[in-house]
């Protein structure tokens, strides 16, 4: 069984080597650029990114870390709009690693602490479990994102999805709209929810 | 109840669209998709609101400074499946996790109890409340939580330790007409011999002294002095200038173990004791009999905490208005200004009896700080002032210089008498 002290290790070290591979990432990226102004702007604006990354995480800062690490995903994004180019397969792995790593961050604030600390067997057992259920949550999110986004645009590229037409722009604006009527409704479904579940305790009747 | 890390996903779809319906780029309208899937999955299965009940219960809800107590929690879920509940009971800073951990994250199906247990101790007395019980709901991709308050808080009492002050030569020279343990200057009953009378009718046969009687011719009987039991007034100095040290080791903690001790000394001894604490308030116990006043007493003393700025002048003022003249009043305090030593001066002016009683704050603080040529330069200079300050005190009073890290109950034992000083 993995000590407690290496599983909060990990879980602090994820994301901070998740965030600093994908620093590297964009200044590789960077380096085939000729050094124009417009060149030197982005590299300034990612080395103040992971600046502000690196200050944020040395001082306990995380609105300063997260402005860095958003910082640092515009940089990529902008860089390869304006003087690359944008690999669809390539940006949205760099984009699912960057929400992974947010991810993994949220993950390691609530449960590093807590395995820290001298659990009983039951009670590491519970945290272990809820853990790993939450890390494959993520990772299906992220699967879901890569994968889908891959065959949407594979779905384009064939010709399957016609891109410049009216009915794709419809499209487009409907799972819009969908989205954001989803979000609208989560209160209504957790009214539900706990409805439904109040009437089950009045139905089990007490012996 | 969304959280912002939902809200910036959002945000990054509708950027991402609108930047790629912008710049008629379908690679950045594809970026959309990842923050959309995130979203997607968390709303399959939005965190339930926690309804769960809770017991928390101590193993003992009265202890010392030191002690250990075992907490134990016994949650059921009452409420819809929760497939990740953070529970938080808690604590205050002063009571220190030993075992187990009062912070876990856990799935409870519906209907299910969770038991668990952890080990506390506190560094510092006084009143605590361990809890409330607080638990957050929350989805595994941490976009939407759910809060509540489960377990009210429990009180626990930690009382300070105690100085042990067995055979320590402390009491009152003055006496009450009250039975006690101390020598007074009436002829009653007790064991110091005064003096031989004749005999009466109705005298103890035990009292006859047989050779003054042959001697004489005539029955003769022993006289003894009464023991009577006298007042002794402990006076702590817990104002702010007095907390020298760290937050559970300094002169007004020390103060507290030692006045708790005296109090339990004399209370012994068949004495009556009072209290006054200069702190943030002044604040007073009448001086009483037995073991309820002890509780009394340390009732008051779980609550020093050092502070205030008051003058230390007006514990003469509170002395002489409400407690009575003939008393040994008993000063604890550091002695780290020159307001003590007109404070004692007063209090032996209006004819009190004074002992000091002074937890050293430079032995306090020397171990703390790493030896050095200055700081034991610094040392030396400062154990002159205070031994000079000392010196004059004892014109008026007896001092007890003592250093907490011994037991007080050996430089009391060394004193013989408490008598008048000068």
């Amino acid at each position: 069984m993995v000590s407690t002290r290496v599983t909060a290790a990990a879980l602090d070290a994820a994301p901070v080597f998740l965030v600093a591979l994908l620093s590297a990432w964009t200044f590789w990226d960077f380096l085939a650029i000729p050094a124009t102004t417009i060149a030197r702007l982005f590299l300034g604006t990612l080395l103040t990114g992971f600046a502000m990354i690196l200050l944020g995480l040395r001082y306990a800062m995380p609105s300063v870390r997260r402005a860095g690490l958003v910082l640092v995903v515009l940089c990529y994004v902008g860089g390869h709009i304006t003087l690359l180019p944008l690999d669809p397969a390539a940006a949205l792995g760099f984009l699912t690693l960057a929400l992974g790593a947010v991810e993994l961050r949220i993950l390691g604030e609530r449960f590093a602490p807590i395995f820290r600390t001298q659990l009983d067997p039951e009670s590491r057992g519970r945290v272990e479990e809820a853990l790993a259920r939450c890390v494959l949550r993520i990772v299906a999110a992220c699967a879901m994102g890569f994968f889908g986004a891959t065959l949407t645009a594979d779905l384009a590229l064939s010709g399957a999805v016609p891109l410049r037409s009216i009915a794709t722009a419809l499209l487009l604006s409907l799972a819009l709209v969908a989205v954001i009527l989803l979000l609208a409704s989560w209160p209504l479904l957790e009214r539900r929810l706990a409805m439904r579940s109040s009437q089950e305790t009045v139905i089990q009747t007490p012996k | 109840m969304r959280t912002p890390l939902a809200s910036a996903l959002v945000g990054a779809t509708v950027v991402a669209l609108l930047a790629g319906l912008a710049l008629r780029s379908w690679p950045l309208v594809l970026l959309a998709i990842p923050p959309v899937a995130f979203l997607a999955l968390g709303s399959l299965e939005p965190p339930a609101e926690p309804r769960v009940s809770a017991t928390r219960t101590l193993s003992r809800d009265r202890l010392s400074v030191g002690g250990q107590v075992e907490v134990r929690l016994v949650l059921r879920n009452d409420g819809a499946a929760l497939g990740q509940l953070e529970l938080l009971d808690v604590l205050p800073p002063e009571l220190v996790l030993l075992r187990g951990s009062n912070h876990l994250i856990v799935s409870l199906a519906s209907g299910e109890t969770f038991e668990t247990t952890y080990e506390v101790r506190p560094l510092l007395k006084g009143d605590y409340a361990v809890g409330p019980l607080r638990v957050r709901s929350f989805d595994a991709l941490g976009l939407g939580v759910e809060d509540g308050v489960v377990a009210p808080p429990t009180a626990l009492a930690v009382a300070p330790a105690m100085e042990v002050l067995q055979r320590a030569q402390l009491g009152p020279r003055r006496t009450r007409p009250w039975f006690g343990h101390v020598t007074s200057r009436h002829i009653g009953a007790g064991s110091e011999f005064w003096g031989v009378r004749e005999y009466v009718p109705g005298d103890d046969v035990r009292r006859i002294n047989w050779k003054a009687s042959a001697r004489l011719g005539r029955l003769f009987s022993n006289e003894y002095q009464g023991e009577r039991s006298g007042d002794v007034i402990i006076v702590l100095d817990a104002r702010r200038e007095s907390a020298v040290g760290t937050l559970t080791d300094n002169a007004v903690e020390v103060g507290v173990r030692a006045a708790l001790g005296v109090a339990e000394h004399v209370l012994a001894s068949k004495n009556r004791v009072g209290l006054i604490v200069q702190r943030d308030v002044l604040d007073w116990v009448p001086p009483a009999f037995g073991r309820k006043q002890l509780y009394r007493i340390l009732d008051h003393l779980i609550h020093v905490r050092a502070g205030g700025e008051w003058p230390f002048g007006f514990v003469t003022w509170v002395l002489t208005r409400f407690f009575p003249r003939d008393a040994l009043v008993v000063l604890i305090s550091p002695l780290t200004d020159r307001a003590s030593l007109e404070a004692v001066v007063g209090i032996a002016a209006h004819g009190y009896d004074v002992a000091i009683i002074s937890p050293s704050p430079l032995e306090i603080e020397r171990r703390y700080l790493p030896p050095s040529s200055d700081r034991d330069t610094a040392y030396r200079i400062l154990r002159m002032e205070r031994e000079n300050l000392i010196a004059s005190l004892r014109r008026v009073a007896q001092v007890v210089d003592w250093d907490p890290s011994t037991p007080l109950a050996l430089p009391l034992r060394r004193m013989r008498t408490w008598s008048r000083p000068g």
